[in-house]
């Protein structure tokens, strides 16, 4: 907890230096328009406080952040806040459904190979596979053969129109959950099958294995539980990289989330939305890195104790 | 005194230095295969499929895909090493001092790795090279500036094993000057951790350049490389997806390799971390 705040500033300070480094300012998209006079970008200037010194200006961000004021978007002028907390739902359908695959996917495959060892080679090439893929191009791949070749799916977009039913909107959430789902499958599974390796050899499931508990149950209550114990800190961890890692997935499906926004912001180079946009991600993944220390100690009795 | 140190096992880094000349090898010769120049614009040839002249078909504006890609290897692969190369200084830095010195600065260091580690790395990497729109070095600094704190985690964990062993004491009873133990004691033993973390960051950074490219924001066109081919291709995806599967296949291939080579020295290496 209190090495989050410290985080938090210094993330505000890189990003603010950085996005204050261009020459003009954010204000820099406007000086080239034909269609903007110096008067009015000397007004835009003064509307922003950028007449002002560096480290004041941060000032005024900084407390205008912790106040909720977060800024207008220099690219519509609505509240910085109320475009980010607008796109906040369609990122999290998206996580959510990609956490839940991942996780039935890795806890599937690591048990069928924990008890299959001839099937672990294929499974371990699998997994360095899935993480060597880049995941802007497996989303065109997956674009390209199910929705352009096979015309099985949407190629893109949440709703085909506003009030399609839940039908419609699962056929859209498929191929983005399924490709920001790949890479954590890959992942989860090697960490996954390394932790249940270490339990299967361990003394206790010998034991339970000669009383003649039955193979399913000795896999799920033995074995699967105490593996998971360390499983659950990678995961939360690797919750938090969704949050930026959508970015990619959100992009190539316009998906109309959060990374999709940060994307847009980019193009446009709309600082404020930018800006609010790294506080958001790092105070994601401070948030779901003390869950993780917290989940840890809950789960594990023996930590529970000191 | 070397006959009293334990002598490192040589495969790993070995191999880790093969590899990497190897990429530089093949980052070197490709270009020469390429049977066209890779900014020849043929606007008679526009979106052409593979055929017999163009053998993975021509991009928007008729140039080659075979040879863009060729070339394009060069930029990707400089990028994903020299990124590593700055990783690698880094962590190994970090890990070393943090692990050889413990105390306050052990706690400084990893206090900061564990900040750094909580960053959003790729937003944060986009709007830096968005703004900043470095060149391929800079390009590589940035990429392996932001990717060094699993390294330095890694190589600590080694340092603080390795700095108990009786060849330590051995080699400074004998009366060694303290860089002369790190440099050629000390980190020559920490050689598979650091190889393994080696091939991680490669794969990693050809991964990250081709992601920051096919936003638009890592190496600029007209220089082709495998990202900022991908991100020419978006527009094009239905009607020539030739164009953006040749190069999203070549990255897929190159990390894979890279990343296989990886698992395979973390499991002949003493200690099997995976990643």
């Amino acid at each position: 907890m209190l090495q989050a705040i410290p985080l938090l500033l210094v993330v505000s300070i890189v990003g603010f230096t950085l996005l204050h480094l261009v020459p003009g300012g954010p204000l820099d998209v406007y000086l080239g328009s034909p269609n903007v006079r110096p008067e009015d970008i000397a007004r835009l200037r003064r509307a922003y406080g950028l007449d002002q010194s560096l480290p004041v200006q941060y000032g005024a961000w900084l407390v205008g952040f912790v106040r909720g004021d977060w800024g207008y978007s220099y690219t519509d002028g609505r509240p910085v806040l109320t475009r980010l907390l607008e796109r906040v739902p369609a990122t999290l359908e998206l996580m959510v459904s990609a956490l839940s695959i991942a996780l039935v996917v890795a806890m599937v495959v690591s048990l069928w190979r924990a008890t299959r060892p001839r099937g672990a080679g294929a499974v371990e090439a699998l997994s360095v596979a899935g993480i060597s893929l880049p995941v802007f191009w497996l989303g065109l791949v997956a674009q390209l053969v199910f929705a352009v070749a096979l015309r099985w799916l949407p190629s893109s977009g949440r709703v085909t129109y506003d009030g399609a039913g839940l039908a419609d909107r699962l056929r859209h959430l498929v191929l983005p959950a399924l490709v920001l789902a790949t890479v954590h499958v890959a992942a989860w599974t090697r960490y996954l099958g390394a932790s249940l390796d270490g339990v299967l050899s361990a003394p206790w499931m010998r034991a339970a294995r000669s009383r003649g508990v039955p193979r399913s149950l000795l896999m799920a209550r033995h074995a699967l539980r105490p593996a998971l114990l360390p499983f659950v800190t990678v995961v939360l961890l690797d919750a938090a990289l969704l949050v930026s890692g959508a970015v990619v997935t959100e992009s190539v499906f316009a998906w109309p989330g959060l990374g999709g926004l940060f994307a847009e912001a980019l193009a446009r180079r709309d600082y404020a939305l930018l800006m609010a946009f790294l506080m958001l991600t790092s105070t994601a993944i401070v948030s779901l890195n003390l869950m993780a220390d917290v989940a840890y100690r809950w789960i594990d009795p023996r930590l529970r104790a000191t | 005194m070397t006959a009293i140190a334990a002598r490192p096992p040589a495969s790993p880094a070995r191999t880790a230095l093969l590899l990497a000349a190897g990429i530089a090898a093949v980052a070197l010769l490709l270009p020469v295969l390429a049977p066209h120049a890779p900014n020849a614009i043929d606007l008679a040839a526009r979106r052409v499929g593979p055929s017999a002249a163009h053998w993975f078909g021509t991009d928007d504006l008729g140039r080659d895909v075979l040879s863009r890609v060729l070339h394009g290897a060069r930029l990707s692969l400089f990028v994903g090493l020299a990124s590593a190369v700055v990783t690698l200084v880094l962590g190994v830095g970090v890990g070393v001092a943090s692990g050889w010195r413990g105390g306050w600065l052990d706690t400084l260091l990893m206090r900061a790795t564990d900040a750094l580690l909580s960053m959003p790395r790729l937003p944060l990497l986009m709007v830096a090279a968005a703004i900043l729109e470095p060149g391929a070095v800079a390009l590589a600094v940035l990429v392996g500036g932001t990717g060094w704190m699993e390294t330095a985690r890694v190589v600590r964990a080694d340092v603080l094993a390795l700095r108990e062993r009786a060849f330590i004491d051995a080699v400074r009873a004998s009366g060694a000057a303290e860089w002369r133990i790190l440099v050629r004691h000390l980190v020559p033993n920490a050689a598979p951790t650091i190889a393994v973390a080696a091939t991680l960051a490669v794969g990693r950074g050809i991964l990250l350049e081709s992601a920051l490219s096919f936003f638009g924001v890592g190496v600029r066109p007209p220089a082709p490389s495998w990202g900022n081919m991908l991100y020419q291709a978006q527009q094009s995806m239905t009607t020539a997806p030739w164009v953006a599967l040749t190069p999203g296949a070549c990255i897929f291939a190159t990390v894979f390799v890279i990343n296989a080579l990886g698992v395979r020295l973390a499991r002949s290496g003493p200690e099997v971390r995976p990643a």
